[in-house]
């Protein structure tokens, strides 16, 4: 059993599990990998935030049975770290700005890509979809940082793919709206 | 956001989901219907000018990627490196789980120009080094003109695999349609060359897996060459996998074995090939039928149903092309049918209730046009009316045909509607009028579309009004009963059951399949009304006249029946396996599926087999989700059955997950006052006391304590189960002595309608109460429940064991007897930390207690070590901080400080 699997079976059953302990962990494994790849690859740019989770849930808990419950909470926590990576490097690269060329972070499937500034627009997107909804804020970043299709959020969320469907479509009009030239 | 611009968008949000909830063609009438302030309507139009449809293949990413702030892309980092033989030269593209650069051959006599294409490590973590290699050589093999070679490749230095494949000139297959203009002719002609290539593959047996228009490259004269083939496979992560979503493919071409993690065939191949198809051609004027048949034949959902392979398909078109006859058909209504039985237990159940109420609605109509051979004026005339309702509902499909792209069924609810609308057509035939307005409206109430359903069961029963046809009668008379089951109308549904009864009897010879529907239905009922002695004695004695000669399957459906009417629940249980053994017999429909399952889950739970009794739970709402999708009371029942289990086993986190969902049902069906609601408003009012926040649960135990007072008066069983968690939370939350009074008052009424379980438990909390109100009678009531356990009727789960435990604990270190208390909180504590189980949820409980027992003792440090690991196992279960009894233990710790600390 990997730490991370010991650390999602001690939070088996609790109803609300302090999953502190599994974003620390998940947060310093996903930088592992990121800069084992990355560092040797010169850059961010091979890096999507889709693979490197999707290769950490192999590489730390995909030879695992890993329940529901403890499936959701990797993924969950997994979206944060991401998400909290992702920032991090950002802010690193704006930093760099003044001394070195322009640095961006790549994010998500190729197709999105997102400059520093813009991902921390992103974030106050997100805190405000949040105050709307928190489930859809979840919802986003399942999607968006760790990369899951939509029938795999329905099914660790437990509801339907419609319903899945239908938040999405909520949660993305108004990102949209929120991130326009008008904003709100 | 200040607060005012929260709320504006929380209700614009909120409307937009409604929006979203309606069907596309009514939304714009919706919306013109809808009054709001003009801020918000604002804020709703621009929601919806966001809005696109989700299904485009596309990703739903690409849509939020336009409008997200977007620096230039970081592309060619890697440029100049090498990777194996090969030297990277630029980036010419990327997707989910690859990058693609142009790249030159290092150390060769020759130039040598080639694409390579990296992938992600993640390929590697599953298939391993050797299997990436055996794949890789197999690929390797594969030459046909049309399909891009494989030329190399293997792991780079720093172990990311790759692959090499010519660098194909040309532009994608949609785009060179497009640019040239091509008709449907040279459409079809160019797919039927990509056909050849993969079907060259397909007899190497390989499969591509990941077909679409951008893998397919078109050169400047017209010739096709397919990219990246088998390549999906090796980017693939099975098994495990299928379950996250890590599948390697394009949505909108995928075939949906890939979505639902079924085996990969060639079949697989010819649903994306149908799918590439339908695109190309999707905007051409003109097309002819066949075309659509060929694509809705590639396209069909159950694999073994497409062409075999892509050899096959290639056949068809050809046939086309040169004006010959094709092998596609257009699905048959029959063929539907009875695919729908055969895959009734799929993953496809979108159409799922209206088309078994349509099997069985036709099942009776000819029923009754085999019964009436005998009467030959009869016959004719039912004959034809049979005939009459199969074009009616023929009708219904083909006009869904028409406007079906994606291959999928039609919605339940559109087919309704359609149907509604045809029924005028129908105005000069009461009798088909009535029979097919009724079959509507049980598809409504199936599908919770309870005001539909009632308004065509009026024009039903107006049209039944004007024939002499007393059967048909009887029949709207049925639905309209199971109308008011299904919105609670007990009282009303019991007299309409005994008035359709009645009808059918006056026409004539008895019909067992109807009686077996109105008894069920009609013992649902008296369930509901408290009558269920009544309820069972007649259906006893139905089940003993062999007069009637059921079948096996109606046999069975009585026997669920008498267990829904029946108290003791190892008789229940008796009664659901024998109609389990009867369908075992006798293939049943889903429905009376699901209510065995519910029934056997119960049942077994309840006799303390917990882990059974949550397998059938779970599989009722497996069997739901698929019957009954969407907002369904249904379902919303079984989410709230497994909540409840779940809890009552200390699987709390699940538990709340499950009940969620059930609560989010009843929300959405506006349906608040119902019995079931007040069962999960219950069982979360229980949930919360369970980690420490009685107060916060009390509101919620006093409200279903209201609604089921109203529902099922003081000597019901659920009244008192609600009326014992109010006195429990009350004392727990205020301590207020009326808490004493009102356990006494729920034992009073119920206490005969108590499980043995139950039973215990009441005892059990009998004794806390007193206990935490500092008043005389927990003893009595403990030891009252140590004799019930001794009996030997239930057996106790840990949570009992540990309460009982805790409670003796608590009566001994109150008596002064340290040793005897002392053991007895070792037991609780043994049993909360024990492997089996779940009872570590309840530590807290264990700890709190024992910290209690040392402060009474006179040992304030050991008092609070106790407290403290109370208070950390309450928060570890994600307590609220204002939470009753975290509160309680801060105030306990801190005055436990300023005493020791004079």
């Amino acid at each position: 059993m990997t730490e991370i699997t010991e650390l999602l079976r001690a939070q088996e059953g609790s109803q609300t599990p302090d999953l502190g302990p599994v974003f620390q962990q998940l947060y310093s494994d996903l930088k592992r990998i990121a800069l084992a790849r990355v560092g040797q690859l010169a850059s961010t740019n091979s890096l999507g935030a889709t693979e490197l989770v999707n290769e950490a849930f192999i590489k730390l808990a995909g030879a695992e049975k890993l329940s529901l419950e403890n499936r959701r909470h990797f993924f969950t926590c997994a979206a944060l770290a991401m998400r909290q990576i992702l920032v991090d490097q950002a802010r690193l690269a704006q930093a760099d700005k003044r001394n070195a060329g322009l640095q961006q972070v790549t994010l998500g499937d190729g197709e999105v890509q997102a400059s520093a500034a813009g991902l921390s627009d992103l974030d106050l997107a997100l805190d405000d979809l949040e105050r709307i909804d928190p489930e859809l804020r979840r919802l986003v970043e399942l999607r968006y940082f760790a990369g899951l299709s939509l029938p795999a959020i329905a099914e660790l969320r437990s509801v339907s793919a419609r319903t899945v469907s239908r938040d999405w479509e909520r949660a993305r009009a108004f990102l949209k709206v929120r991130l326009s030239a008008d904003g709100l | 956001m200040d607060c005012d611009r929260l709320q504006r968008w929380r209700e614009a949000d909120r409307l937009f989901t409604m929006w979203l909830e309606i069907e596309p063609g009514d939304r714009a009438d919706w919306l013109t219907r809808q009054s709001m302030e003009t801020t918000i309507l604002i804020a709703l139009k621009r929601l919806i000018a966001n809005h696109e449809d989700i299904d485009e293949p596309m990703g739903a990413l690409a849509g939020l990627a336009a409008t997200a702030p977007v620096g230039a892309a970081a592309r060619d980092g890697l440029r100049g490196r090498r990777v194996g033989g090969w030297e990277l030269i630029e980036e010419i593209g990327r997707g989910g789980m690859s990058v693609v650069y142009r790249a030159r051959r290092i150390d060769a006599d020759f130039e040598q120009v080639a694409a390579v294409k990296l992938l992600s490590l993640a390929a590697l973590g599953t298939l391993g080094r050797e299997r990436f290699e055996r794949e890789r050589r197999v690929l390797a093999r594969l030459h046909h003109p049309h399909i891009a070679a494989l030329i190399d490749g293997g792991l780079g230095e720093d172990g990311t695999p790759y692959l090499v494949m010519p660098l194909v000139p040309g532009c994608d297959l949609a785009t060179h349609c497009r640019e040239r203009g091509l008709g449907w002719e040279q459409r079809v002609a160019l797919i039927v060359e990509i056909c050849a290539a993969v079907a060259h593959a397909h007899r190497n047996l390989l499969v591509h897996r990941d077909l679409k228009p951008g893998n397919i490259l078109v050169s400047d004269e017209g010739v096709p060459t397919l990219l990246d083939f088998g390549i999906a496979k090796l980017l693939n992560v099975e098994e495990e996998a299928t379950h996250t979503g890590l599948r390697a493919m394009t949505p909108g071409y995928a075939a949906p074995e890939q979505l639902d993690g079924g085996p990969i065939t060639t079949a697989t191949d010819v649903y994306a090939l149908g799918v590439i198809l339908r695109g190309l051609c999707a905007d051409l004027p003109a097309l002819p039928n066949d075309l659509r048949n060929i694509v809705a034949m590639a396209t069909r959902v159950e694999a073994d149903r497409r062409y075999p392979d892509a050899r096959a398909l290639a056949d068809d078109l050809s046939r086309l092309l040169s004006g010959n006859v094709v092998t596609a058909t257009p699905d048959s209504l029959g063929y539907r049918m009875r695919s729908f039985l055969r895959r009734r237990r799929g993953a496809v159940a979108a159409a799922s209730a209206i088309l078994l109420v349509l099997v069985s609605g036709l099942a009776a109509t000819q029923w009754q046009a085999r019964r009436a051979e005998a009467q030959a004026r009869e016959a004719l005339r039912q004959s034809a009316r049979a005939e009459a309702a199969r074009e009616f509902l023929f009708d219904l499909f083909e006009a869904g045909n028409l406007d079906r792209t994606e291959g999928e069924d039609p919605r339940v609810s559109t087919l309704v509607e359609r149907g509604a609308r045809n029924l005028s057509r129908l105005d000069q035939r009461p009798e088909l009028h009535a029979e097919m307005a009724t079959l509507l409206a049980r598809i409504d109430i199936a599908i919770g579309r309870h005001e539909r359903a009632r308004r065509l069961l009026e024009e039903a029963i107006a049209s039944a009004e004007r024939t002499t046809d007393e059967k048909l009668h009887a029949q709207v008379e049925l639905a309209q009963a199971n109308l008011a089951n299904a919105t609670g109308d007990s009282t009303r549904a019991g007299m309409l059951y005994e008035r359709a009864l009645k009808t059918r009897e006056q026409a004539g010879a008895s019909d067992p399949s109807f009686r077996v529907a109105v008894l069920s239905g009609w013992a649902y009922a008296m369930k509901n009304l408290g009558k269920q002695d009544v309820a069972r004695q007649r259906i006893e004695h139905e089940l003993s006249n062999v007069e009637m000669n059921y079948s096996a399957n109606q046999r069975g459906e009585l026997l669920l029946g008498q267990a829904l009417v029946t108290r003791d629940i190892q008789r229940r249980l008796d009664l659901a396996q024998a109609a389990a053994r009867e369908f075992a017999e006798q293939p049943t429909t889903a429905a009376n599926e699901l209510a065995l399952e519910v029934e056997l889950g119960n049942d077994l739970f309840a006799l303390g087999n917990h882990e059974q009794g949550i397998a059938h739970t779970r599989r009722s709402v497996e069997i739901a989700d698929q019957l009954y999708p969407g907002s369904t009371r249904y379902r919303a029942r079984t989410y709230n059955n497994l909540g409840s289990m779940l809890r009552v086993d200390d699987q709390l986190g699940t538990a709340e997950a499950a009940l969620a969902v059930a609560e989010s049902i009843y929300r959405e069906l506006g349906d608040e006052r119902s019995a079931a609601f007040a069962a999960l408003l219950h069982n979360r009012g229980l949930l919360l006391h369970d980690t420490g926040n009685s107060a916060r649960g009390l509101p919620l135990v006093e409200q279903a304590l209201a609604l089921a007072l109203e529902q099922f008066g003081e000597n019901d069983r659920r009244s008192g189960l609600a009326r014992r968690s109010v006195a429990l939370l009350r004392a727990a939350a205020t301590a207020d002595p009326q808490a004493n009074v009102e356990w006494n008052r729920a034992r009073e009424h119920a206490w005969d309608a108590f499980r043995p379980a139950e039973q215990i438990d009441t005892l059990l909390i009998g004794a806390e109460i007193a206990l935490e109100l500092n008043q005389p009678q927990a003893r009595a009531r403990l030891l009252e429940a140590d004799a019930l356990i001794r009996s030997g009727q239930s057996e106790l789960s840990n949570h009992q064991r540990i309460r009982r435990d805790l409670l003796w604990g608590t009566l001994q270190s109150m008596d002064g007897q340290e040793k005897l208390a002392k053991a007895s909180f070792d037991a609780a504590s043994r049993i909360a930390h024990s492997e089996s189980g779940n009872a570590r949820s309840r530590t807290w409980q264990v700890e709190m207690a024992t910290g209690e027992h040392f402060q009474r003792m006179g040992e304030p440090s050991s008092a609070k070590t106790h407290y403290r690991a109370a208070l950390d196992s309450l928060l570890e279960l994600g307590a609220d901080p204002a939470a009753t009894s975290v509160v309680e233990l801060s105030n306990r710790l801190a005055a436990l400080d300023t005493t020791s600390e004079p």
